[in-house]
């Protein structure tokens, strides 16, 4: 027998509140199942939410770093004093090609005589007796003078044949590249013929048909020869007719926008600003905004889950608090204060959070990386989303707890008591 | 004197009654009749009163309103000469929880806990240890025959057993006072006899209870008898004495 002062109120230790909730929660496994389930199917659901949102957006980020800008053009803002003159040093490639993200650079410019320049598979006749069909359909090919840097830039690939070498270019050889469409165009499909294709009436053998140019897809219905054979047949460009050199550089994913700041500079230090640099729009803003809203949207569906999870344990605590009323006036009735039963109330539904938090956050991540391989993605979740998530649960179980707690807490022991203990 | 609290006044030497009602009744909202008449009843220290009477007539309100579960509608109920009105909710648990002990009509114990487990409750408010607790709840089981079947689950015991279980529960505090609903309801004849027989041993310790009973065992053993009827007593209880 104890005999103690009567003088203090009843009190409950922590651990003492901890164990008999434990004790309740074990003494009702099936309702302790059905309340975690919700739970674990909030936090489940909240975790895969947020492990979906990182790696959409790894996905996404790689989708659109397949569409970042490879490509800078650059172009001279004046005409200068043409055509003798050049606005770009001879070594321009070297320069380019030394800027870190430089894959190859070189340079290009079409080539206009003051005059319709014909292209043809066969010698023009004597004017005046045009009208081949042929001919006409090889009037649309434009020519284009370009370094063999210029074929690297593009990212130009022969279906057949080869590419201009700097044999080729020291030599000012007569021969020239058709693009795939244009050499469709002019009937030129077999190169061990050796085909020419007549620019001007001046003859240039095909070595080469360009199959792919991914870099530069208006090259197929072109016809490209070296910079020093078309400077040698037709002089330099003439801006005056429109022939104005520019120069085109392929870099690496991402490297462009840093490229396209530095490239003036390494042409000309001195004169920087007499050069245009233009390079298509970049995606990334595009992608932010994609990755915002797909961001956003998950998270807005997880905390929805976890919302959801948190009523689903209310709503069953409640139910449990109704059917256990006589065991919560039989605690009232031998000592137990309002505090206590909302105390024992509580721990038992952060319990379960608990516990369904750690069940839910080992689910999401399941989820999320079958999800991923099913896709052949690479799952991508944030321990920042992942270690909270089971005392999210716990935090849930709690806010779950409070109503009914107190609910529990004002039930009225000789009304309670009128009823038998539910097993 | 001002300063005297409940809890020393509940241990000085009996001066007044321990249980003094005085025009104390129950009535509940919209009932027509009252749960509990109004009435006076005062029962001293050491004292084993029994009330009698039919189901329904006011016997477990009346335990109820002694034990603190319940407040009185109409008069006022005065616990070793203190009034009970003015008690906060924390000193009417403290008092439920040290000073009182009580055995319901259906021993209301938590099923799928052990015997021991049932008998720990009240002493787990009482801020002892574990270890405080398990000796208290062993001690009150052997007392009342127990001993043995400390971690039997409630499932496991027989009726009678099981009303052992919640005497044991009612004195692991070593109550002043233990309040007995009618705890022979359920139980045949010899187990009835062995259950008043624990409450008589508990009274001779020097504890007050009141019994509310229909067996006139208990009411043989009794230094009082008190008749209930109709939610109101059946005369005056000093009449009984």
């Amino acid at each position: 027998m104890i005999r103690r002062s009567l003088s203090p109120p009843t009190r409950l230790r922590l651990a003492d509140a901890i164990s008999e909730a434990v004790s309740s929660i074990v003494a009702r496994p099936a309702r302790a199942v059905i309340t975690c389930i919700g739970t674990l199917l909030g936090v489940a659901w909240f975790v895969t939410a947020l492990g979906l949102a990182s790696t959409a957006n790894g996905q996404v980020t790689t989708a659109f770093a397949r569409h970042l800008p490879t490509h800078v053009l650059i172009t001279p803002k004046g005409t200068g004093a043409v055509p003798a003159a050049s606005p770009y040093p001879i070594d321009v490639e070297r320069r380019l090609d030394a800027l870190h993200g430089v894959v190859a650079s070189g340079v290009f410019w079409r080539l206009r005589l003051g005059h319709p320049v014909v292209v043809s598979a066969v010698p023009q006749p004597a004017q005046g007796t045009t009208g081949a069909g042929q001919g006409a359909a090889a009037r649309q090919a434009a020519v284009l003078a370009t370094s063999p840097g210029f074929l690297a830039a593009a990212a130009a690939r022969v279906s057949q044949g080869r590419t201009f070498d700097a044999w080729d270019q020291a030599h000012r050889a007569q021969v020239c590249l058709a693009g795939a469409d244009a050499a469709k165009a002019m009937g030129i499909g077999d190169l061990r013929r050796q085909p020419a294709i007549y620019i001007d009436d001046v003859a240039c053998v095909v070595i080469g048909i360009v199959g792919q140019a991914s870099g530069q897809q208006s090259i197929l219905r072109s016809v490209m020869l070296p910079t020093a054979t078309a400077a040698a047949l037709w002089g330099p460009p003439d801006a005056r007719a429109g022939a104005v050199p520019a120069v085109l550089i392929r870099t690496k994913p991402g490297a462009a926008a840093v490229v396209a700041r530095q490239a003036p500079l390494a042409i000309s230090p001195t004169r920087p600003a007499h050069f245009r640099v233009s390079m298509p729009p970049s995606p990334l803003r595009l992608r932010d905004q994609v990755m915002s809203t797909l961001t956003s949207m998950f998270y807005a569906l997880g905390w929805v889950s976890l919302i959801i999870g948190t009523l689903s344990i209310a709503s069953v605590t409640w139910l449990s608090v109704r059917e256990r009323a006589a065991e919560f006036g039989l605690r009232r009735a031998v000592g137990a204060r309002r505090r206590h039963i909302v105390a024992h109330v509580v721990c038992e539904s952060a319990i379960l959070g608990l516990t369904g938090g750690l069940a839910g956050a080992s689910l999401g991540v399941a989820v999320v990386i079958l999800l991923a391989w099913a896709r052949a993605w690479v799952p991508v979740i944030a321990p920042l989303t992942v270690l909270p998530a089971p005392l999210a649960g716990a935090a849930a179980g709690v806010l779950a707890g409070l109503v009914p707690g107190l609910l529990a807490a004002r039930i009225q022991p000789a009304a309670a008591l009128s009823t038998s203990i539910a097993g | 004197m001002a300063t005297e609290s409940l809890t020393q006044r509940l241990r000085r030497p009996p001066a007044q009654p321990l249980i003094d009602l005085r025009r104390a009744g129950v009535s509940y909202p919209g009932q027509r009749s009252p749960a509990l008449q109004p009435m006076d009843l005062a029962v001293r220290h050491g004292e084993l009163v029994t009330l009698t009477g039919p189901a329904g007539s006011g016997k477990s309100t009346l335990l109820n309103v002694v034990g603190l579960l319940l407040r009185p509608t109409t008069g006022s109920y005065l616990l070793n000469g203190s009034d009970t009105a003015t008690l906060a909710d924390s000193e009417r648990t403290a008092l439920r929880g040290r000073r009182i002990g009580f055995v319901f009509q259906r021993p209301q114990l938590l099923p799928t806990r052990s015997a021991l487990d049932n008998v720990m409750l009240p002493v787990l408010y009482a801020g002892l240890t574990r270890q405080e607790r398990i000796t208290a709840a062993t001690g009150a089981l052997h007392r009342v025959g127990l001993g043995e079947r400390l971690h039997a689950t409630v499932s496991e015991l027989a009726a009678s057993e099981r009303q052992r279980v919640a005497i044991a529960r009612a004195m692991v505090t070593d109550p002043s006072l233990l309040l007995c609903d009618d705890p022979t309801a359920s139980l045949d004849q010899a187990a009835a006899a062995q259950i008043i027989g624990l409450l008589v041993s508990l009274h001779k310790d020097g504890r007050t209870v009141l019994v509310a009973t229909r067996e006139q065992l208990a009411a043989a053993h009794s230094s009082r008898r008190l008749g209930v009827t109709a939610g109101a007593p059946a005369g005056s209880p000093d009449a009984d004495a």
